[in-house]
């Protein structure tokens, strides 16, 4: 007997910002500022093969009711991050379980602070799903920049 | 051949990928071509008089619209479309083509956002890429017949 699929009728909320920043802040009012909109990262190489370099941003995602109607967005949701390594490997899985969303609100925004060690240069992917389903591949592209010498006169 | 591009593997393939589409009241563009947004928001009262039905009205917010490539290499139409709280009327605001060269390239949009007024009430924001919906940004307006 085949199985009978599970339907949702809440219209699924769409995304509104799936980026990094250096920072991103929160008002008083609840308006939020994303600051330094990144898409390239540039560190300095780990200083033995063996080690990894420390990548600090924020992931800033925001998602909007579809309708923007009472209730749309209630309830609980689970956000799940995925990351890819330049080879392709998946890498890290990081799943947030929102707290419960009430019937009054229509967009929801999260900031998650990653701090990668990394040993690969080159672009790190971060698929984002919001209850399964996924919404957005963010780029970031790690580029390890040799220190500089000092100079001796 | 778009179709095939489209086609999702893993890691960072498919595409186009929409990054930010956001209203908000400040965008600092640096330098090094990183961006800023202040305050995003999605309501305003005007403590003046409501305008004539039909009057362009300028607001002091900004809109950003960006994508990633992805894997999609080639152009798509990026449509901006604005409809009124009663849903009778849409209007095309803004429409480009925009290139996409693959990977983590991709197309940054910006623009002051200007609407026709009909009512007060919540206009939505369409950002249609080859058609297809992206994102939907509301703003509510209201105007409370005030003079500061």
């Amino acid at each position: 007997m085949a199985k009978k699929k599970q339907v949702n009728d809440s219209p699924k909320p769409l995304l509104s910002v799936a980026a990094f920043c250096l920072q991103v802040l929160n008002g008083n009012d609840g308006s939020f500022s994303g600051i330094r909109f990144v898409d390239h990262y540039h560190i300095q190489p780990p200083p033995a093969p063996d080690e990894r370099s420390l990548v600090s941003v924020w992931a800033f995602i925001g998602f909007k009711s579809r309708t923007f109607t009472m209730g749309e967005l209630a309830g609980d949701h689970l956000l799940r991050l995925v990351l890819w390594t330049p080879g392709r490997k998946k890498k890290i899985v990081h799943d947030f379980r929102l707290p419960s969303i009430s019937e009054d609100v229509t967009a929801l925004n999260v900031r998650i602070k990653l701090d990668l060690k990394v040993k690969t240069a080159g672009v790190w992917w971060t698929n984002v799903f919001l209850d399964g389903r996924l919404h957005a591949r963010m780029p970031l592209r790690i580029v390890f920049v040799p220190a500089l010498e000092p100079v001796n006169n | 051949m778009a179709r095939a591009n489209r086609r999702i593997k893993k890691g960072g393939a498919g595409g186009p990928f929409l990054d930010s589409a956001l209203l908000c009241e400040q965008v600092i563009c640096e330098h090094d071509g990183t961006y800023s947004a202040i305050r995003m928001i999605n309501r305003i009262t005007f403590h003046t008089e409501a305008p004539a039905t039909g009057v362009m009205l300028m607001t002091p917010f900004w809109l950003l619209v960006s994508f990633k490539a992805g894997s999609f290499n080639g152009s798509q139409d990026l449509l901006i479309a604005i409809e009124d709280p009663s849903g009778r009327s849409y209007q095309p605001f803004h429409s480009l083509q925009i290139a996409f060269s693959g990977g983590d390239t991709g197309q940054v949009a910006l623009c002051q956002l200007m609407l026709r007024y009909d009512i007060d009430g919540t206009y939505w924001i369409d950002i249609l890429l080859n058609r297809k919906r992206f994102s939907r940004i509301p703003i509510s307006i209201a105007f409370d017949g005030q003079t500061s």
